[in-house]
């Protein structure tokens, strides 16, 4: 696709004239105030270690005669240092797209200076472009690096580089907030009427100022006028962004504005329109020879397809087809793109591919044995969550197959060992996907067939001075997933070597695992627990802990304030029940309260429930989350709820000896 | 602090293509046994042309056995500016040794090697990305790198990674008669084999059958069980300088040849230097005052460009700049006192908290970071030169108690950095506490650190309230936990200390049932740390030693009496001690908590004692005391 525009370009010999705004520039270069260079605090925010005063991005469109249109972006940036640890921000890098091919990414512009104050006077200290290191990140990706000079606690930086690149259809995301706080960031762009770029706004803060509007500029030697359009957006007192447990990817949270190309109507050309819709970019995908001309080609997967029996059942063949590609596929630990970068037929014949590819032929196979299959895009959790009112390629990097079968859903991911058909792994729950096909495109949600979920059986006796256990824990979906890969990787002595440490007081004297490799049942684990050594229960008095295994005992909400929303991605259920046997001799003392804590619409519950049954107590715990995704404003609610698990854990259970 | 010196990573070594049979059941069991790798041939072939460039030919077969085994996905190829590297090549072979596939030239990759912590350096990386889908599989790979500059010989660590089979493992020096070498070995099996080839010899060692080692806990340096093999030079050249390594003093010779006329600063400079430390009352001061200057002008900035991976920049550079790397900055440091008459020593060191210490027997260059000693009567002054908060004189773990090369004006001396002894590194805490009837406690919680512990708290001071609200609470994991009000008081004395006081009350502290309460009494300071319950075979380091104090005194609510009180615990042992006791006194119940660490190695025979004294701390440290309600 990208090709195909940049021949485009050719068609246009137009010479944009420069225009200039309105609006004064934010900032100009080496015009540092005597306000910010006395400035030894940042009031919003008095820790910050250094601010960024000014971050003013330009982007300019204009017009070449050797290489057609080229795309201008200017970066100037002020930052106040602050602290020592502010010293940091004096190291800089940015990147640019290195083709090989001549089409390069360059900077045509580049200035950096540091202003200090020596004796009340401001002393600038420069450096040059031959002081840019350039690193060769990989084939196509080169860094520019640069470090400012004489920067101390009290400096003001300041750079501005431009960057001239030849894929004027492709526009860097700007930034509005970064790792510290920022007073200004402002954006400017022009838009000859011939490009309509879709702007999309992310983060979590607000611009002061957003304008557009338009302005003409006349063509060399022609009376004949233009149209600009013209943007610009002001962001002001801007927090520092950091990044909190229970978020997707920073990249969804941060102040942020996106460019999409949607069409280009250049005179004498004619109109194009570029993923306009989600069915426009289904139906595109589908012709596409990377993506759904790949699907119905036979034979990709001969051998394969030969051992599926044509008079099985829909179900058997989707699993008999789901098993053969994980077995013989080799995930290579990629997401890759969402097209494929080899035939289908390499991959197939190399065993290996990215997850979209390797997804891609489970949906050619099972079509190939004559069940209604399809691909859904998606974008997993570490990409970022997808603005379903933006139709974009980039929304997703990945694909995941979905089968049909009574008309239900079966969502598959064959790169991982342990899923099932109907389980994806936590990275892909990620919001909906996009599922597409020759005629229609249909968003599903991103669901796994089953909860997240424990239970455990636990009976424990006192007999000898000694109180020993019989533990039984099953478990299921993404918990089992978890568990069943890392018994792969560690190997199952290891595994429970590792469990034995974390309880290290424990005497476990027998440790069996079932079902680790039969994803189709739960996980088992029984676990014979010999002595708690912990655990006095010799004198006229027993203390038991009111929960007697290894539960969670810090609450994972402990910070004071939450910034972004909290997303537990998946449901989750863990059950565990105590059957506790009253030792001869002894009567119960005291039981802990009962107690049930739900959070408002169910969203989350916790319930303590304990009982005397003749010469036995009885315990069931269960703690619930429904609702996987909570507001900042919500917060309060689910540390409170946490501590409330956790006080219970804390009471004991107090059997008294019979005089 | 930043590590420095671009040490030339050698490590990577070697296997062979040949005739063998890459079938995994010719594998010996107990080579499989624990394994996630098995190397049937790992080969190095090192050919000194002459004092300064070398050829090195590496050549490896090594059987992945499953998916989680990762660590040879990519095969990577280091090399610097001015070297090259040829044949890059690589197959891989099925579980019964059938040929699958070669890599292509297209899938080799040829970008910059840039260490995290640079702005840049010059180096390369060629390197591919190589697998298979179906376990186990055999990779065989070799490649040919031209060599210049030979400071470093290779090293040879036989079995390299834990849960490694190795079935042969080899290097073979060739060098020719008139020039020298030197190398030391760690536990290996086999002697060195010589051939002698005329004009040149070929010193071959070979290792074979190496069962996996797992990795272990507390695990002392790798030279105590690991087999390796270094080789260094005797004559060397290095970026066009020639210098011999046969002791320290010749080799800290070399260095000082490097450095030579690199401190020189303006007449100017050296006016306002002196001018700065002319009421200075002894040299001392001098170098407080222009240890001040230094860390207020400049900042840490890494670039190692060819021999300025061994070179500082010039202090002149330095000065203009205001930046530089750990050798720029020390050199630096060392001009700055040099113009105001003091004397000291730049000191290279293998920088690294846990980092094991040179071989301080085998002159060769084994550091990676640049310091500065000012030679005094008693107790010489050692400066951390890239950091512009450390304490004045304070090393702290990144460089303490270990060798050091100094560079003076006769050479190389190898000295030793100080220690911190565990009476300084103390941890001191006292928390008052009170309890309501509803379980929940106010109180405060003043703590010192002082020493090394310090840098439990280290940087702490400058960070934003949330950040330390946060820190605080990661540390302090009492559930229910807040934190009313808190305050730290760093003091950057040459034995640094920070004070912490804490305003807290904890929801939910004690829980309260009908008649009872729960109290779990030492919750600021919890040792759970168990090792594994094995049997060992190698002897095992504690790398810190310190000395932790804590008292707690809690006010019980009126109307309840103690029902049970954990027993006072007293454990005295070669590793250190642990001491509580529990005193009370009307409604004051006082906890004190003594527990000390002592530094050593340990052989394996004491490693059951040593659970067992870290079991019974984590047990007497989980204890509760229970409160009843009088009648």
């Amino acid at each position: 696709m990208t090709r195909e525009i940049s021949s485009l370009a050719l068609f246009i010999f137009l010479i944009f004239s420069t225009l200039s705004y309105s609006q004064k520039d934010p900032i100009k270069f080496g015009k540092v105030s005597d306000e910010e260079m006395k400035m030894t605090i940042y009031d919003k925010d008095t820790s910050a270690s250094a601010v960024v005063l000014v971050n003013y991005g330009t982007i300019n469109f204009f017009y070449l005669d050797q290489s057609g249109f080229n795309l201008d972006l200017t970066v100037h940036k002020r930052i106040k240092i602050l602290t020592k640890e502010g010293l940091d921000q004096a190291n800089v890098n940015f990147t640019l797209y290195d083709s090989k091919s001549g089409d390069d990414e360059d900077v045509i512009s580049f200035k950096a200076q540091t202003y200090n104050l020596e004796n009340g006077k401001q002393v600038i200290s420069k450096i040059s472009k031959k002081e840019v290191f350039t690193e060769q990140k990989s084939e196509n990706v080169i860094s520019k690096n640069f470090a400012l000079t004489n920067v101390k606690v009290g400096s003001v930086i300041e750079y501005e580089y431009t960057i001239r690149s030849p894929y004027f259809w492709s526009i860097d995301p700007w930034y509005f907030q970064d790792e510290i706080p920022t007073i200004t960031s402002e954006l400017r762009i022009k838009i000859p009427q011939y490009f309509t770029f879709k702007k999309v706004f992310g983060g979590y803060v607000t611009p002061s100022i957003s304008e557009d509007g338009a302005s003409s500029a006349m063509f060399p030697g022609s009376t004949e006028s233009y149209t600009i359009e013209t943007y610009r957006w002001v962001y002001q007192d801007i927090p520092a962004f950091k990044v909190e447990e229970y978020i997707t990817t920073p990249n969804d949270y941060l102040a942020k504005v996106e460019f999409e190309l949607q069409s280009t109507q250049v005179p004498g050309v004619e109109y194009k329109n570029y993923l306009t819709t989600w069915e426009k970019l289904g139906k595109d995908l589908m012709e596409s020879d990377n993506f759904g001309k790949a699907l119905d080609r036979h034979g990709m997967v001969k051998e394969l397809t030969d051992l599926i029996n044509p008079n099985d059942s829909v179900e058997k063949k989707i699993e008999m087809a789901y098993n053969l590609i994980r077995q013989n596929m080799k995930w290579d630990d990629t997401y890759g793109r969402i097209f494929i970068d080899n035939s289908l037929k390499s991959v197939s014949t190399k065993k290996q591919g990215s997850m979209a590819e390797v997804n891609l032929l489970l949906v050619n196979l099972l079509r190939s044995v004559g069940v209604e299959a399809y691909p859904v895009l998606i974008s997993s959790r570490s990409h970022g969550r997808i603005n379903q009112f933006y139709p974009r390629i980039n929304s997703f990097n990945t694909v995941v197959a979905l089968a049909k079968v009574k008309g239900k859903n079966v969502l598959m991911d064959a790169t991982i060992a342990y899923l099932k058909p109907g389980q994806l792994t936590f990275n892909s729950l990620n919001g909906k996907g996009l599922m597409v096909s020759k005629d229609r495109v249909e968003w599903v949600p991103l669901l796994s067939s089953e909860q997240y979920s424990s239970a455990s059986m636990v009976t424990v006796e006192i007999k000898d001075a000694k109180i020993s256990a019989k533990l039984v824990r099953s478990t299921k979906s993404l918990e089992a997933l978890a568990k069943r890969q890392k018994i792969a990787s560690d190997g199952r002595e290891k595994y429970i070597e590792n469990y034995k440490k974390k309880n290290s007081s424990w005497e476990i004297s027998d440790y069996t695992i079932e079902n680790d490799n039969n994803s189709n049942e739960s996980l088992l684990e029984k676990i014979t627990i010999d002595n708690f050594n912990n655990i006095d229960v010799s004198g006229d008095l027993i203390y038991l802990p009111s929960v007697l295994t290894d539960e969670v005992e810090e609450n994972p909400f402990s910070s004071e304030k939450r910034e972004y929303p909290i997303d537990f991605t998946v449901p989750r259920v863990e059950k565990t029940i105590f059957n506790i046997a009253i030792p001869e001799g002894y009567l119960v003392d005291e039981l802990p309260k009962a107690i049930s804590v739900t959070l408002p619409e169910n969203a989350a519950s916790f319930s303590y429930q304990v009982q005397q049954v003749g010469k036995n107590i009885q315990i069931v715990c269960q703690l619930k989350i429904t609702r996987t995704r909570y507001l900042p404003a919500e917060y309060e609610l689910l540390k409170e709820f946490y501590k409330n698990i956790i006080a219970k854990y804390g009471e004991q259970i107090v059997l008294k000896k019979i005089v | 602090m930043k590590i420095i010196l671009s040490i030339l990573i050698l490590l990577v070594s070697v296997g062979f293509f040949g005739q063998t049979n890459y079938n995994y059941s010719n594998i010996p069991d107990d080579l499989k046994k624990n394994a996630n790798y098995i190397i049937w041939q790992d080969f190095m072939e090192f050919e000194v042309l002459d004092i300064g460039s070398a050829v090195q030919k590496v050549k490896m077969a090594v059987c992945i056995v499953d998916q989680y085994s990762k660590k040879f996905n990519s095969i990577v190829a280091p090399y610097r500016k001015n070297e090259k590297i040829t044949g890059f090549k690589a197959e891989i072979y099925d579980r019964d040794g059938n040929f699958v596939k070669k890599l292509k030239s297209s899938e080799i990759h040829d970008v910059s090697s840039v260490s995290s912590f640079s702005l840049f350096e010059d180096d390369r990386v060629m390197y591919a990305d190589f697998i298979h889908g179906q376990y186990p599989y055999t990779l065989v790979y070799e490649y040919e790198r031209k060599v210049e500059g030979l400071l470093n010989y290779p090293s040879k660590y036989f079995q390299r990674i834990t849960n490694t089979g190795v079935v042969l493992s080899q290097i073979n020096l060739i060098i020719p008669n008139n020039i020298q070498f030197k190398y030391k070995e760690f536990n290996l099996g086999q002697e060195v084999k010589v051939t002698d080839l005329g004009k040149k010899k070929i010193y071959s060692w070979t290792e074979k059958n190496l069962k996996p080692i797992e990795s272990f806990e507390l695990p002392p340096p790798d030279s105590c069980f690991a087999p390796i093999l270094l080789l260094a030079p005797v004559q060397f050249a290095e970026g066009g300088y020639e210098g011999q390594m046969d002791n320290w003093e010749n080799f800290g010779k070399w260095d000082l040849k490097l450095n030579k006329d690199r401190d020189l600063l303006s007449e100017s400079k050296i006016n306002e230097l002196q001018f700065l430390v002319k009421d200075a009352k002894n040299d001392k001061e001098k170098v407080q005052i222009l240890y001040k200057y230094m860390q207020n002008k400049t900042r840490y900035v890494s670039v190692q460009l060819g021999i300025g991976g061994y070179q500082p920049f010039t202090a002149e550079y330095v000065d203009s700049k205001g930046y530089g790397d750990c050798k720029a900055l020390s050199n630096y440091m060392f001009s700055l006192l040099k113009a105001v008459g003091v004397k000291s020593n730049y000191a290279l060191i293998l920088a690294g908290s846990g980092e094991d210490d040179i071989a301080a027997d085998f002159p060769s260059s084994q550091f990676n970071h640049a310091i500065l000693c000012i030679p005094q009567l008693k107790d010489s002054i050692w400066l951390e030169c890239t950091s512009q908060q450390q304490p004045f004189n304070f090393l702290g773990s990144f460089t303490d108690d270990r060798h050091a090369l100094l560079i003076t004006e006769n050479g190389g001396k190898i000295v030793k950095t100080p220690k911190y002894v565990k009476d300084i590194n103390f941890q001191n805490r006292k928390a008052k506490i009170k309890l309501d009837v509803d379980g929940n406690a106010v109180g405060n919680v003043n703590t010192i650190f002082n020493g090394l512990q310090y840098e439990n708290r280290d940087g702490w001071a400058n960070q934003s309230v949330k950040e330390q609200k946060d820190a605080l609470k990661s540390v302090y994991t009492v559930a229910g936990l807040e934190i009313n009000s808190f305050r730290f008081i760093e003091n950057k004395a040459e034995i640094p200390n920070i004070q912490e006081q804490l305003d807290i009350n904890i929801q939910g502290f004690a829980p309260v049932t009908n008649k009872r309460m729960f109290l779990k009494i030492n919750v600021f300071n919890e040792s759970s740390y168990v090792p594994k319950n094995e049997e060992r075979t190698h002897p095992f380091e504690l790398r810190s030693e310190f000395i932790d104090s804590d008292t707690v005194q809690i006010e019980i609510p009126d109307g309840y009496s103690i029902e049970s009180i954990p027993q006072p615990v007293n454990l005295q042992t070669k590793f250190g001690g642990y001491s509580v006791e529990i005193l009370h006194e009307g409604n004051i119940i006082t906890y004190i908590r003594k527990n000390y660490s002592e530094k050593n190695i340990f052989p394996a025979k004491d490693y059951i004692a040593f659970y067992e004294y870290r079991k019974q701390i984590a047990k007497a440290d989980k204890a509760k005391l229970v409160l009843v309600k009088k009648f």
